[in-house]
Order: structure tokens, then sequence, then C-alpha cells
């Protein structure tokens, strides 16, 4: 369904320190006075609340008439829905319930708005490289533009309303998606942990709330949403992302000293050129070493750029759409060994 | 320096707490540190073991997230069976769910969600961005007080007063 469009998606750009940081996304939650919040909506309330959305941000003479396309989630099978989840376009939550739920999706990919996911919009943004100030200023002005003609709920004291008072104030949750091999190999990734806990910041698995860490893969984000404005989260977001980026290449510049180490990536390399079979979880070891190779200039033929394109292409649900839904889990992972023989093939 | 609680030993551990703005600070020997680890005096934000695995140190949070208004749950209800005049729920659906019903329960509900809002932010209020609607409004409260003013410096024959807070609220309603 989506791949009729050839524009270039977000992901398939390279984006500044694309050696460690492998996304960006930055999100408002937003409601509509007026209305229960979606997990005590009837499907008719729902189905209001995505009409009124809808036309309020490509309706009539709007400008972003061509720019957007509104999805009913009801019409996407399961597999559309989950590879909307490996791109990060839709949360996991959206994919388990998306009874009465909608998507308005930017052609390009890289702002879609959930409705009726926790809070009647999710109003996310995503960019390649660490650029959390450009992806504030296009949320602001998509909200800016919503705000003109919905009655969003905000309360002077509280800020913006949200279902779960975890998101009361700015409702702005913004992440980085980081590759950290190297300070989760030596233990310094865990004591970072603990200190970012204290500053109102978190780190977790990729896909967000309750997911666990593969290859490597890590979102830091903001914790805390009230009492602190958008531009000083975003502020504080950055820095600690750059602190966090400093110790990887620090750590990096260490681990790849020890030949042993080397060794496991052309190992990695070697695997991924030859194997006949893959499941998804020893891709994710494999890329994971792969990349880092790649991004500290050890291993040549393939860009960051192309690596995260690749790894879009090889998730279960982007096989299964491109291939078949049927698909079983061996015949994809034979695909998965086909491609990556294939894109690999230089390096 | 001593520590502070057994006043015996050299004090070789210092920890610092700050909840909501109520800052302490301890001085302790490692035995009473290792105490207090034990009994869990600190709560999960000192839970020396988990909080050095990032995984659990966001459990820690997820658990807070799946329902934070689940500590409330037995407590004697004050003003039980009160409903939200939008959405019609009372305080034990939205303590089970973790969920405010609608926007306007955390108008009706404002006293008793106030603890736990404190809990997960701190004792502050929004800063940044304000939606265009309360603007507008507070700029229509904002009229409503000068226009006051103004029949108060006519009353007086504050005639330099008045053309000021004219010329003002004209601004204002451009």
């Amino acid at each position: 369904m989506f791949g009729k469009n050839n524009e270039k998606k977000w992901y398939q750009t390279e984006g500044s320190n694309s050696d460690t940081v492998i996304s960006t996304r930055l999100r408002f939650a937003r409601n509509l006075n007026g209305y229960p919040f979606p997990h005590i909506m009837s499907g008719e309330q729902k189905k209001e609340v995505n009409e009124k959305v809808r036309d309020a941000l490509i309706g009539g003479n709007s400008s972003l008439r061509d720019s957007f396309k509104y999805i009913d989630a009801d019409e996407l099978t399961p597999v559309q829905l989950l590879s909307m989840v490996e791109r990060h376009l839709i949360s996991p939550e959206f994919a388990r319930n998306p009874r009465g739920g909608a998507l308005l999706l930017m052609n390009d990919e890289s702002v879609s708005i959930m409705l009726n996911e926790e809070d009647h919009l999710r109003i996310q943004v995503m960019g390649s490289g660490l650029e959390l100030d450009n992806l504030y200023d296009t949320a602001d002005k998509i909200d800016t533009l919503l705000d003109e003609t919905l009655q969003f709920a905000f309360d002077e004291e509280l800020g913006y309303l949200t279902a779960c008072p975890t998101n009361l104030g700015t409702g702005m949750r913004a992440s980085v998606m980081l590759h950290l091999p190297a300070i989760e190999a030596d233990g310094t990734l865990r004591t970072l942990a603990a200190g970012l806990v204290k500053i109102g910041a978190t780190i977790r698995g990729s896909y967000g709330e309750g997911s666990k860490s593969s290859g490597s893969m890590y979102q830091v984000s903001n914790q805390v949403t009230l009492g602190i404005s958008e531009k000083d989260t975003i502020s504080n977001l950055n820095e600690i992302t750059n602190q966090i980026i400093a110790l990887e290449k620090k750590s990096r510049a260490r681990l790849l000293e020890n030949d042993e180490y080397q060794d496991k990536i052309w190992r990695a390399i070697g695997i991924m050129k030859n194997a006949r079979t893959m499941d998804s979880a020893e891709f994710a070891d494999l890329y994971s070493m792969l990349r880092m190779g790649v991004a500290e200039g050890i291993v040549s033929g393939v860009t960051t750029d192309k690596l995260s394109d690749i790894y879009a292409c090889v998730q279960p649900a982007g096989l299964m759409e491109k291939f078949g839904d049927n698909m079983t889990p061996q015949q994809r992972d034979k695909k998965r060994a086909d491609i990556l023989r294939k894109e690999l093939a230089n390096v | 320096m001593l520590c502070q609680k057994c006043k015996k030993n050299e004090a070789t551990t210092y920890i610092k707490t700050n909840v909501n703005g109520d800052v302490h600070e301890y001085h302790l020997c490692a035995d009473c540190a290792a105490e207090l680890k034990g009994s869990g005096a600190f709560g999960t934000m000192f839970d020396f073991d988990n909080i050095f695995n990032p995984m659990s140190g966001f459990d820690l949070v997820s658990g807070l997230l799946t329902s934070p208004f689940g500590g409330f749950g037995g407590m004697p209800s004050i003003g039980a069976g009160k409903r939200c005049a939008v959405c019609g729920s009372d305080f034990s659906s939205i303590a089970k769910s973790g969920k405010a019903g609608c926007p306007n329960c955390y108008a009706e509900f404002k006293s008793r969600l106030a603890p736990t809002i404190k809990k997960i932010h701190g004792n502050t209020v929004h800063c940044g961005k304000h939606s265009k609607v309360t603007v507008e409004q507070s700029n229509e409260n904002e009229i409503a007080a000068l226009k006051k003013q103004l029949d108060e410096a006519v009353k007086t024959e504050n005639y330099e007063l008045a053309a000021e807070l004219r010329d003002k609220i004209k601004a204002m309603e451009k």
C-alpha cells in the first residue's frame, strides 16, 4: 500500500552523527475538549474526533491537503500494522488495539498523527539525525495549525490535558535512538542509566515503553513534561545525547584497539555475507557489529545510510508486506539471508 | 566525618535525596548505607542494584505508568460517588485505569489528583506552549479587568488614566 509511493522516506536520508544516532522523534499529545479520552470513548465518538482532526488538517483549502493521507486503522491488515510499528509510524499499543483509530500520514512518512491511541491526537515527527530543534519546529507548526480550528483541552496550571497524568504539561516526548554497542559492552551504559533517571530522562529499548533493546539500540527521552518548557526539554536532551555520544565514541576507540573485538566485526560480516537463513534476533546482533564497523571506517563498501535502509527491509512485517502475508518464519529467515547476501556483496 | 546514623564509623557514603524540592543530605558509613539499601528507605530511587540495570530502571517507571493513581485505590474515599459531569467517570475508575476519563476530570477531581500529579512531576505548574483557545480566553479576561479599571477611572474623574486604559483595550480588541 505504501510501496507505490516513490518519494524518498525520511529514514532513507543520512542525518548528522550517523555513526551513533539512528533517528530522532518528537511527539505532542493533544486532546479535544468535550470528549472522553479514547479508552472510554464510543465508536461513534472516535469517528467524530477522527473526522474533526482530519478536516482541520487536510479539509477544505488546507495547504497540507496533498501532503497527508488519511488512513482508517480498521482497514489495515495485521501485517500492515506491524510494518508500521517497525517503521515507528505507530506505537505497538496502537497496533494491538487499532479499533476506531486512524492515522494521518505525511507522504514522506516524517510526520504521523495517530488518532485515538491513548490520547485523541499524537502528533509525531521523525528525522534521521540529531535534529530535535528542527523536529520541534515542524511539530509546533502542525500543532498551531490544528489549534486554530480544534478546541484543545488545556489548563493554565496543568498545561495540555492528557489521558495519562505522566504526559500533562507540554505533552511532549522527545527521543533519540542511539546505537551504543561500546558503552553497552564495557558497562558504562548501566551507570549512565542511573544518572539519567535523576535528571528527568530515561533510556530504554528501541520500540519505547516496555520494549527490550536489541542490537544495542537505545532510546533516550525526556521523562518530565510539567513545569519545563519544550525548548528547555530539548536543550537538556541535546546536551545529554551529546554527552552519551562522546562517551560512546571514547569507548569505541578503546574497544577497537582490541584485536579480538575487531575480529568480532569481521566474523559478523562473514556470517551476514554467507548465511542461508537468519532469524531477526541473530540479525540484530550481527547488524550491530557491522554498523559499528562501517561507522568507524573499518569496513567499506556500504554506508550507514544504506544500512538503515536494509535494516528496515528485513524486519519481519516489512518482509511480509513485500513478499506475502502468509510467509512462515522459516521463509522469512531465508528471505532475510538472501537480501543480506545480495545487499552486502560489496562489503 | 562520623556516620550520621551510628555515629561510630567514618562516613564514606554521601546520599542526597530530592523529593519534590525537599532536599536531604546524608553522610553514612558503609554498614549503615548497606542497611538503608536493604530496608528500601530511599524507595526505588536508591535501589542500588536495580538502578544500574537500564531496563529495570525503566520497569520501575513503567510500573508507575500503568496506574499512577493505583496507590490511592485503598484510601477512604472522600466524596465517593461523585461523577465527572462530562464523561461520567468516578474517582475509583480513574484510580483503576491510571487514566483520567476526559479533560474535565482534572477539574472535577482536582484535589484528589493533585498528590499523584505532584508525585510524578514535582510541585510545579505548566510552562511552555499555550493553546490558542486559552490565550484568547486570558485575553478576554484581561480586557474585562481593564474595562473595570476604566469604569473606576471615569468615576473618579481620572481622565488621563482612562484614556490610557481605553487605548490599551482598543489595541487588545484588534
